[in-house]
């Protein structure tokens, strides 16, 4: 028999119903197993040996009952505190409002996903915990915030992982990874205990395999069905400047690719005040930067802290100004997405860069991978709309490509439906490859 | 992951051509001033970088400065409620 981490999420829940797995051998297997191969990733920097073992003797009925799951360190547990990859509790040991919903369904958290500090980067390279690897390449970024997150889901550590999505935190380490990331929308769950509450762009993501895996992860932390229905003969459109027209061709084919074989209907759409839309985002996002100590100031990587300490001189007057734009632009979206089901674009115009060059090279020119990615990703934390990341290709040098969607509010049901009809279109081959640290 | 857009100004032609000698000195000694007022002590090291996110954050934030207003209405912000449509 094969390891049960090598199986679906959906599996590994039908072996556990119908008694063909016991939720002690999963458990055991699945803690064997981080504490054997986790090392090289990262992924998973606390192991809660004892905690999930104890939770497993109280979990309650439910769709995920003895699944095991991580949680992204924003999250607090009731036995550990939410420390953001500082070395600071943050936010008290408590039950999460997202923790709890999984919980309730039976979910077992056995780890905490390593994140880019303070979830203010998108590569992962820096961490309390370390730098968390790419499991396609080690020499390249798992992708951030939730990029330990997504690293041990596509190492087949564990099925699933609850993240997070303030820029795009879910949806890049997904592309990045190879698995699929759900950005719920905004204010969906209660956001008690989590340290995305202090921002209004922040929502829970959701990393697994693939998109079956991720309806039912979804299904319990949003508390309601989301039953699935056909993906086929989609109205897409497609805003292409700058987010197809500025991204690495071999990534904007694979994506255009993916929705040609699965037979959506295709269109280029406008999207008013698009070209505002990073301004928006960070005219705001610098006035929600909370107050640090000095004690933690000083223990963050000398980017991330000229990162906070910067955005504490911002001009106020961008904030009001950023708040029109913003409302403009959800309004507007929104009646795009009465004309066609999704926008799509390129998860991150890129594909993981190396850990030790985050710069990369667009048709604009070379920019910070920070920049490139929160430009493809801000328009959704902006809005608040839910958001899917789907792999759909690999390209030369053997690193994932993903497709991002953008549905409608509270639309996550479409978005899933969507993934899967992507997947049967490839015949699942890339959310079905195995990359090499997982072999 | 949201403060990282910041480093707006991360492109590689539009940073060095912007930071003078002269003006790093003179947004050095603000920011200290600014930081110490919040009782934040920071390094000579740290405020060489601090100025170069600051600058670039500005050049994004400047399309701010250019929005027409009329266009752009104080219609107020329902975050937890989808938008409208009409």
């Amino acid at each position: 028999m094969s390891h049960p981490q090598d199986w679906t999420l959906r599996a590994q829940a039908e072996a556990l119903r119908k008694g063909e797995l016991s939720a002690v051998a999963l458990l055991e297997a699945t803690l064997e197993r981080l504490h054997a191969r986790d090392a090289p990733l990262n992924s998973t920097p606390v192991i809660f040996d004892e905690e999930s073992r104890d939770a497993l003797a109280h979990a309650p009925a439910g769709a995920l009952h003895g699944v095991p799951l991580t949680v992204k360190d924003m999250f607090a547990l009731p036995w550990r505190a939410a420390r953001n990859a500082t070395h600071f509790d943050l936010i008290p040991a408590s039950a999460s409002g997202p923790y709890r919903n999984l919980r309730d369904a039976g979910a077992i958290v056995v780890g905490v996903a390593n994140q880019h500090e303070l979830g203010i980067g998108s590569t992962g390279t820096a961490s309390a915990y370390g730098v968390m690897k790419n499991p396609w390449n080690l020499e390249h970024c798992a992708g951030g915030s939730s990029g330990g997150s997504a690293a041990g889901v596509a190492a087949r550590l564990v099925a699933g992982s609850l993240g997070s999505d303030s820029g795009g935190s879910t949806r890049i380490p997904a592309s990045y990874c190879g698995v699929v990331g759900l950005k719920v929308t905004y204010g969906a769950v209660p956001y008690d205990g989590y340290f995305g509450s202090s921002t209004t762009f922040s929502a829970p993501g959701l990393l697994a395999r693939d998109g079956g895996d991720t309806r039912v992860l979804a299904s319990a932390l949003l508390q309601r069905p989301l039953s699935a229905q056909s993906g086929s003969g989609l109205r897409i459109g497609v805003v292409r400047d700058p987010y197809w027209d500025d991204a690495d061709p071999e990534v904007a084919d694979a994506c255009e690719r993916a929705m040609r074989d699965a037979g959506w209907h295709v269109s280029t759409v406008h999207l008013e005040n698009a070209e505002l839309a990073s301004a928006a985002y960070l005219g705001r996002i610098v006035a929600e930067v909370g107050l640090l100590s000095n004690d933690l100031l000083a223990s963050l990587s000398p980017a991330s802290r000229a990162l906070v300490l910067a955005g504490m001189l911002s001009p106020a007057r961008f904030v009001p100004r950023a708040d029109r734009v913003r409302s403009a632009i959800r309004g507007a979206l929104a009646r795009l997405l009465q004309a066609v089901d999704f926008i799509a674009l390129p998860s991150t115009p890129t594909c993981a860069p190396p850990l030790n060059d985050t710069w990369v090279t667009l048709p604009s020119g070379r920019i910070s991978v920070d920049v490139a990615n929160v430009r493809q990703s801000c328009l959704v934390n902006l809005t608040g709309v839910p958001s899917i990341s789907v792999p759909v290709g690999l390209s030369r040098s053997g690193l994932p490509i993903g497709l991002q969607l953008i549905a409608p509010w509270g639309n996550e049901s479409r978005l899933l439906d969507a993934a899967e009809h992507l997947e049967r279109s490839s015949d699942r081959q890339y959310v079905d490859l195995v990359p090499s640290a997982a072999s | 992951m949201w403060i990282a857009s910041i480093c707006g100004g991360g492109r590689v032609v539009s940073t060095p051509t912007k930071v003078g000698k002269s003006s790093m000195n003179e947004f050095q000694e603000w920011a200290r001033r600014t930081y110490r007022q919040s009782g934040i002590e920071v390094g000579d090291d740290d405020l060489e970088l601090i100025e170069l996110v600051y600058i670039g954050a500005l050049g994004q934030l400047d399309a701010l400065d250019h929005i027409d207003l009329e266009k752009f209405p104080a219609l107020g912000l329902d975050l937890r409620h989808a938008p409208k449509t009409s």
